[in-house]
């Protein structure tokens, strides 16, 4: 009876092994290039594979690498887009031109040549390709260095965070905005009042957030600050003689000297 | 005229180079002077570190006192306005006292425009700044060793406290500086002492007590404060709490020492105690401005406070003793009028001409600041010793005027210039500043009202609503005529401001100015060229103290009579003792660290090369992991002259590599023919991203070379997170610096990202990319520089930086704008005609509207 419990223990114990993310890591690698020369390799039939891919090309949802990523507590933070296990080259598939893979430091650290096998078997398969590097142990200089060196010359665009929920983010993101146009990009978008005068005012160089408060409260208007002369600047609680400087050199100097 | 222990400081730093740290206020800026004096004698070729403009002036105004130096060899500033050639002839003269700009310094440097072995001393002011190795300086002051041995250097600091915030910072600064020898002078050397014990003046600590309320005040904030603490030190168990003291919370460093504790960490401290240190310092500055502001100036100042801080996380303001403060805060202004019946007895009411805005139940106090009425008792008592032929007499000894003021800033040099015209002044002044309080919220509610109205009738169709007649003519009449008053008081007080023309005037009362970052000059030279008979020190002041003495016995035949205000029990007067105390302490630190130093020196025989390993191996130290082989860079790389601000171009120099400093229009950094990168801090990178200018940035950089790089520095400590922990909670946002950043990378997919905690790192990871690819291979320059003109397109960046966040400014018509424009000012003042030609009508009606608007009121729901 004891016997039995204790075997039944035992097993349990190596499953939750089994289930940690570096024994996976050293199966898959065994695994790799069998999964990645046959896209068939699966559980589930080919055909269904497809039609996930294909749903997933047409920005429906996310396709997460079954046989790399099944356990990684990531996909849990994938909450706002949906998203689907199946079998793919690369770990995520974010829609019809986007591809990341992810590489936690810890793994890095204990399989170097993991990553360059799964970048390798990538090529230049997709448009945008990813590499979200998740940062967890605090003596990640070296590795880093190395990854952001392969990104660079093998055309990988990296994501570095330290938390998994931002790593998650980055992948909804990315999902999400696609096929976004530019716009945000180029052109500012619309603040009220107070953060617009903010903004523009934190941007001289030692004017902070309190300042710019109480400048635009002594003042009221932008135009009415931009014509004060230094004792009205100065007469601002908290703006001192280099703030003064500042602002003055930001507001009242010419751009350029003749 | 120098004094005894003067001398001895300056023979000691002429005969060898050092470090010299002098207490505050005795007088660093003599000996500068005189040392530079010295040196513009030998007719050789000078360099200053660290001299202001203000700095420059006063040194030439002591070399036209002195009138031995021929004024061709006057200190020279040297900035961005003189060409390459002029600069050439300038330093080709190889003599005189000459201030560079540190980024063209490096420039000349680098390039060797200017002859390094010409230059026969460095003379370093503020050399507290040379404790971190990533200043600039400290680069200029390798390169220029590296190229000249013999060049001397010679040191100058006045604040002994910036170096014993750390561990063995002296040290630090001192290989930095490449001197061996430290010199300090603190108040209690005994040379010092004797010297100035000679001769001493009178000093009367008068001591005034603070009002019940203050006191309270004062109380409220403290105990706020303590709850931060205690809180702070709750959350975070491993944090050294020794330090963490509320008497060390009065002071700047306190920030200092705890940024230091959490640094390491950082990216693990939770928003909470991230509020908490915020709170600490927004705290620590209503403490200071409680006592030195009036009482409506201050309620100003607490206002402005609530409205830049975030009200759902700021635990302060919420919090019970939030209230307190801000109901004492008011209660020094008004009470309600039915809890305080006593009161109005006592009180006289003060009669308003404009009373009607003021609510019915409100009863207007305007506690003036007790030091008012102490600082008049004195002036009368001063005047009737003073008075008749007395004067006259005291006149002919030599005395230039009566009284002295000193307060500390320019705000509080307007107010007493109100006051100190006769008894009733006070009370008039702070109900001129009433009212003006008073209107700001008047206008905001007649506004708030019109909205209102305006609302409300377009909700029911114009159904019988008429928007409250707002009396629009009365308001503005009475804004022309305060106005008007408020400017002829400014006339009258004509040019008495801290600076030049001290001397106009009736010799009765002068207010100086004695502002934080000049008090150590100002206050000698004000003494000297107005000798006064009594001076009154309105804040309390150790430096001006200290000062005072030198003067005493400079001038040891007018005798003088120094009365210095404090409040009595006052967090003011334990800042000012505690001070005294920090500095005497740090000079006894520094004492001690001298006795058992370990030296510097640099070695004569080993070659150029070797010194840069050496100095390299500092750099890995901090790195730790990283081997050294791979930091190797070999050949050459184009830096932006922008750059040299950061600590990067001086570690790529560390390296080995070699830098060539230029003015490129695209990128900051070009490795190679193929890897461009762009430098974009954390801060940066937000506000290019919200701006625009980093997509034309990047699409600049993605047309010109094959591996264009964003790099992406992030402050040391905070490592790697670009949302808050609250975003993340929340909905995808497509605006957040994150998404943006995506959808950046989503349409450059060519543009690599480089993501650094450091600046070593950056440094390594560019060696590590520079190693790949074949040495010396470097674009035609020509293509990227901007041609010269071009170059002086923008002198004043902080202008156009200011100017692309502006609303209808865009990347796009920036350009004519600044064509058109001359500066912000001219900008703002134009008329909406002017600004469509050049913005386009859209653009034009948004500039306009944003710059001629007025600030939502920042009083609301205040004065219930």
């Amino acid at each position: 009876m004891e016997t039995t419990e204790e075997d039944h223990e035992f097993t349990q114990a190596f499953q939750f092994l089994k289930d940690s993310e570096f024994f996976e890591t050293h199966e898959e690698q065994g695994s790799e290039s069998a999964s990645l020369s046959s896209l068939s390799y699966s559980f589930s039939s080919k055909a269904k594979t497809d039609l996930i891919i294909a749903q997933a090309k047409a920005n429906h949802f996310i396709v997460v690498n079954q046989a790399t990523q099944k356990n990684n507590p990531l996909n849990g933070f994938i909450k706002q887009v949906l998203w689907n296990y199946g079998n793919i080259v690369p770990d995520y598939l974010l829609g019809r031109y986007t591809c990341a893979l992810f590489l936690r430091i810890s793994q890095h650290l204990l399989t170097p040549q993991y990553i360059y096998d799964r970048v390798k078997a990538i090529g230049k398969q997709f448009r945008l390709r990813i590499l979200v590097c998740l940062i967890d142990v605090e003596d990640f200089e070296l590795a880093l260095k190395e990854v952001t060196k392969l990104c660079v010359f093998s055309e990988f665009t990296l994501i570095v965070t330290r938390n998994e929920k931002e790593a998650a983010r980055y992948l909804e993101t990315y999902f999400a905005l696609e096929n976004k146009p530019t716009d945000v990009l180029r052109e500012r978008t619309e603040q009220d009042y107070i953060s617009k005068v903010e903004s523009a005012l934190t941007s001289i160089p030692s004017i902070n957030k309190t300042d710019a408060m109480q400048l635009i409260a002594n003042f009221k208007t932008v135009h009415a600050l931009v014509n004060a002369d230094v004792k009205e600047l100065s007469k601002c609680p908290g703006i001192g003689p280099t703030k003064v400087q500042r602002l003055k050199e930001a507001l009242q100097m010419p751009f350029r000297k003749k | 005229m120098i004094l005894e222990y003067e001398r001895l400081a300056l023979k000691e730093v002429e005969e060898q180079d050092g470090l010299c740290i002098v207490g505050k206020g005795l007088g660093v800026q003599r000996i500068i002077s005189k040392l530079v004096d010295n040196l513009c004698q030998q007719q050789k070729l000078i360099l200053g570190l660290r001299f202001s403009k203000d700095w420059l002036h006063s040194l030439e105004q002591w070399f036209l006192v002195n009138q031995d130096i021929e004024p061709h060899l006057y200190p020279r500033e040297i900035d961005a306005s003189y060409s390459r050639a002029e600069r050439q002839s300038i330093y080709h003269l190889e003599q005189g006292f000459l201030v560079v700009t540190s980024t063209i310094l490096v420039h000349d440097l680098l390039l060797k425009v200017i002859p390094a072995e010409k230059v026969s001393c460095m003379v370093v002011n503020e050399a507290e700044f040379l404790v971190d190795d990533s200043r600039i300086e400290c680069f200029i002051i390798r390169l220029l060793k590296e190229q000249n041995k013999k060049c001397s250097i010679k040191a100058f600091s006045e604040r002994a406290e910036w170096f014993t915030r750390g561990f063995h910072l002296v040290e630090k600064a001192m290989r930095n500086l490449k001197v061996t020898k430290l010199y300090l002078w603190p108040r209690f050397r005994v040379e010092v002492d004797q010297c100035l014990l000679k001769s001493s003046g009178q000093l009367v600590e008068l001591e005034v007590r603070q009002t019940p309320k203050m006191a309270s005040l004062s109380k409220a904030i403290l105990e706020a404060m303590g709850a931060c603490l205690v809180e702070l030190k709750r959350r975070n168990k491993s944090i050294d709490v020794s330090e963490l003291d509320i008497q060390n919370a009065l002071f700047k460093s306190f920030d200092f020492v705890i940024l230091k504790q959490l640094e390491p960490m950082w990216h693990n401290v939770s928003s909470y105690t991230k509020q908490l240190i915020r709170d600490l310092r927004t705290l620590r500055n209503i403490l200071t401005f409680s006592t030195k502001l009036n009482c409506v100036s201050f309620f100003n100042f607490l206002m402005a406070i609530t409205q830049s801080e975030d009200t759902s996380k700021s635990h302060w303001l919420m919090s019970k003793t939030g209230e307190k403060i801000f109901t004492f805060a008011k209660s020094r202004i008004y009470v309600k009028s039915k809890d305080n019946k006593d009161l109005e007895r006592k009180e006289k009411k003060p009669k308003f001409t404009s009373g009607s805005s003021i609510p019915l139940d409100m009863k207007v106090i305007l506690e003036p600041s007790p030091k008012w009425s102490v600082l008049h008792s004195l002036l009368q008592e001063i005047r009737a010793k003073t008075n008749g032929e007395k004067w006259d007499e005291m006149l002919s000894m030599g005395y230039g005027c009566r009284v002295i003021i000193f307060v500390k800033d320019v705000s509080t040099m307007i107010e007493l210039s109100e006051i100190v015209k006769d008894a009733k002044a006070p009370e008039e002044y702070l109900r001129k500043e009433f009212q003006k309080l008073m209107k700001s919220r008047d206008e905001a509610i007649a506004r708030a009202k019109r909205l209102l109205a305006k609302e409300i009738a377009d909700s029911e169709n114009f159904y019988g609503i008429e928007p409250e007649p707002v009396d629009k003519e009365n308001v503005q009449e009475k804004t022309g005529m305060d106005l008007a008053s408020y400017c002829s008081d400014e006339e009258t007080l004509g040019e008495k401001d801290s600076s030049r023309n001290l001397s106009l005037q009736v010799p009765d009362i002068e207010i100086v100015t004695l502002e934080a970052s000049t008090e150590s000059r100002k206050g000698l030279e004000v003494l000297e060229s107005l000798k006064p008979r009594f001076v009154i020190i309105y804040e309390p002041h150790n430096c001006l103290i200290r000062q005072l003495e030198v003067y005493q016995n400079e001038f040891t035949e007018l005798p003088l009579e120094v009365f210095c205000l404090v409040y009595e029990n006052s967090v003011e007067k334990d800042k000012f003792e505690k001070a005294l105390e920090y500095e005497a302490h740090s000079f006894e630190r520094l004492i001690r660290e001298k006795e058992n130093m370990v030296v510097f020196v640099d070695d004569e025989h080993s070659n150029v090369d070797q010194n840069r390993e050496d100095t390299s191996k500092f750099g890995i130290v901090e790195v730790g992991t990283l081997n050294r082989d791979s930091r190797k860079i070999g050949g050459r790389i184009y830096v932006d002259m922008r750059e040299f601000r950061s600590k990067l171009p001086q570690l790529l120099y560390d390296t080995g590599a070699e830098l060539i400093p230029v003015t490129l229009s695209i990128g900051d950094y070009i490795l190679s023919k193929s890897i461009f990168v762009e430098r974009k801090s954390l801060s940066d990178l937000t506000s290019s991203l919200q701006s625009g200018r980093l997509f034309s940035q990047v699409q600049q950089l993605c047309r010109h070379c094959r591996f264009p790089c964003l790099l992406i520095e992030f402050p040391p400590g905070k490592s790697f997170l670009l949302s808050s922990f609250s975003e993340l909670v929340k909905e995808l946002n497509p605006i957040s610096v994150l998404s943006r950043l995506v959808l950046l990378t989503i349409h450059f997919p060519l543009l690599r990202l480089i993501w650094c905690h450091s600046e070593y790192f950056c440094g390594s990871v560019f060696a590590a990319l520079k190693s790949s690819e074949p040495i010396d291979e470097l674009p035609e320059i020509d293509s990227l520089v901007q041609n010269d003109t071009d170059s002086k397109e923008y002198d004043n960046y902080s202008a156009v930086d200011l100017l692309l966040q502006l609303p209808g400014v865009h990347e796009r018509n920036v350009q004519n704008i600044v064509n058109k424009f001359n500066s912000i000012q001219e900008l703002c003042n134009a008329d909406e005609d002017e600004l469509e030609t050049t913005f386009g009508s859209n653009n034009a009606k948004i500039f306009y509207e944003f710059v001629h608007s007025t600030a939502p009121n920042l009083y609301e729901g205040q004065f219930k």
